[in-house]
């Protein structure tokens, strides 16, 4: 089966440094996939390479059967990337529905149809009662259901969460991943960034751990649990 | 008399409006304080009076045309100057901005001259409504700049390009993520400002003689107009330009004309040290 995301050897950073040194990884369709990793360790670059935010030095990434490493980002949208930064991720001067809109409406074919919406909105009744609401008035959590909604109202096919409970509170944790699984269940693929592993282990079915830009292990949420021990994964 | 000088006061906000906008939508877009802008103004009152004079035609359809040409003209100066340092500082793209101020007023001068011209329009008497002598110009001025004020606001509250313009405005790299083409939008708000300056060309024209440095007599008051009003905010910029008119225009009753600009200087400074995020600046929301 041909994989739904597909990243060889990736080398991406900033500036002079590579912060992503190689870096791998094959994602089936319909699968969440986990990127796990201590501070540093080269995941958000990682996903940020794959969103064509900083542009890949070497490696080859793949789309499906489609090579997207010299997309720009608005192309890989096009092409069905959706990318959910973990911060500034929703435009504070529009109102929130004018950023479902914006979300969708420069897309051409994969423009939101009407159903599409209509199920976004269904599925993030936070959002959906205030769309004439300036997005920058709500509190972060909201924020992040914002985030997640306007991705999926580009109809993606791979869906990029990059720690999507960041700085969340518990309650709110556990509603926003109850989210990632709804997304996944209608077929989704995912690649989600996460520090909470404890939420993450919960719902992903591959994690790839990264430690220093390469990649340290790649197994199931239960192979880690029962034959791996994180700390010293993390620390080497 | 005070009534008469807030009437031109009023006129002469509503003609620095345009440029005011241009300039917080180029800044809002692009982070940088286009210097070029009274050069551009001057561009844009002399494409128009190229087929004003030269091509006989009314002065109506000189500014339409001349306005579509600067767009082009505006479109063109970003993909040759401004593009290639567009991960620059703002102050490269001042400095910039500047050496366009600089080569357009020279062209201008290459072309028509050094001396002053005027477009070919009938002479008129002022009409007295409640007491106050209204010429034709400044009905034109007014009619004109309230216009392309209420053209540009709906364009940026409810068509797809203004969506995008705030978009870009507020996250170029989030606006890239969501499939729009932040140098699509980009060239698009350098056609849309283009526009203004192009009409606010002719309108300055028609107040005063054409001249390479036309321009220059109202850079300082577009740049007031726009801090002010909180640069990256049009709405701000409209209200800083009626505001900064009407000031200038009455402070002549107690200062000599010529000293005028003094006034523009002082609010730069004012707001700059009292309210840097000028009087609508609160209102953008920050991330």
């Amino acid at each position: 089966m041909t994989p739904a995301l597909h990243a060889e050897g990736v080398v991406a950073g900033y500036g002079a440094t590579d912060i992503v040194k190689g870096v791998s990884a094959v994602v089936p369709p319909g699968q969440i996939f986990g990127v796990i990793g201590p501070n540093g360790s080269g995941k958000s670059t990682f996903v940020k390479a794959l969103a064509g935010l900083i542009a890949t030095r070497r490696g080859e990434i793949r789309l499906a059967d489609r090579s997207i490493a010299q997309l720009t980002p608005s192309q890989r949208v096009m092409a069905g990337i959706a990318y959910v930064p973990q911060e500034y991720n929703v435009f504070p001067n529009l109102t929130i529905g004018e950023n479902l809109r914006v979300s969708s409406e420069f897309l051409g074919a994969r423009r939101a149809s009407a159903e599409q919406r209509d199920r976004v909105l269904a599925m993030f009744p936070e959002v959906a009662g205030r769309l004439k609401l300036r997005a920058g008035y709500l509190s972060g959590g909201q924020r992040q259901m914002l985030a997640f909604a306007c991705a999926l109202m580009a109809s993606p096919t791979v869906l990029l969460l990059d720690e999507p409970s960041a700085g969340l509170a518990p309650k709110l944790v556990s509603a926003i991943f109850e989210r990632v699984k709804a997304a996944n269940g209608t077929g989704l693929t995912i690649v989600l960034v996460e520090q909470n592993v404890k939420e993450a282990f919960g719902i992903v079915d591959m994690v790839m751990v990264l430690v220093n830009g390469t990649v340290r292990l790649l197994a199931t949420p239960n192979e880690i649990r029962t034959k791996h021990d994180l700390h010293r994964l993390y620390l080497g | 008399m005070t009534r008469q000088f807030v009437f031109n006061g009023f006129v002469t906000g509503m003609l620095v409006a345009l440029p005011a906008v241009a300039l917080t939508l180029t800044y809002g877009i692009l982070r940088f304080p286009n210097f070029a802008i009274g050069a551009m103004l001057t561009a844009g009152a002399y494409i128009a009076f190229g087929f004003n004079a030269w091509l006989a035609l009314p002065l109506l359809w000189s500014a339409a045309l001349g306005a579509v040409v600067f767009a082009a003209v505006a479109v063109g100066i970003d993909q040759a100057v401004f593009r290639p340092l567009r991960e620059r500082s703002a102050i490269t793209l001042l400095v910039a901005s500047m050496g366009v101020s600089f080569v357009l007023e020279n062209v201008a001068r290459f072309i028509f001259g050094n001396q002053a011209r005027s477009y070919e329009i009938p002479l008129a008497r002022p009409n007295e409504i409640l007491g106050i002598q209204v010429n034709s110009e400044q009905v034109i001025t007014a009619a004109t700049a309230v216009s392309a004020m209420c053209a540009v606001y709906i364009i940026l509250r409810h068509t797809w390009l203004g969506r995008a313009m705030r978009a870009v405005s507020d996250d170029p790299a989030l606006a890239a993520v969501r499939g729009i083409n932040p140098g699509r939008i980009v060239r698009w708000t350098w056609a849309l400002t283009g526009v203004l300056i192009g009409i606010a060309g002719v309108l300055a024209g028609m107040d005063r003689a054409i001249d390479p440095l036309l321009g220059w007599n109202y850079v300082v008051t577009v740049f007031a107009a726009a801090i002010l009003g909180g640069l990256g905010n049009p709405l701000g910029a409209i209200i800083g330009a009626l505001t900064v008119g009407v000031v200038e225009e009455t402070s002549t009753l107690v200062i000599p004309p010529n000293y005028r600009q003094v006034v523009s200087f002082m609010f730069i400074a004012l707001i700059l040290l009292i309210r840097p995020q000028g009087l609508l600046g609160m209102q953008r929301l920050r991330k």
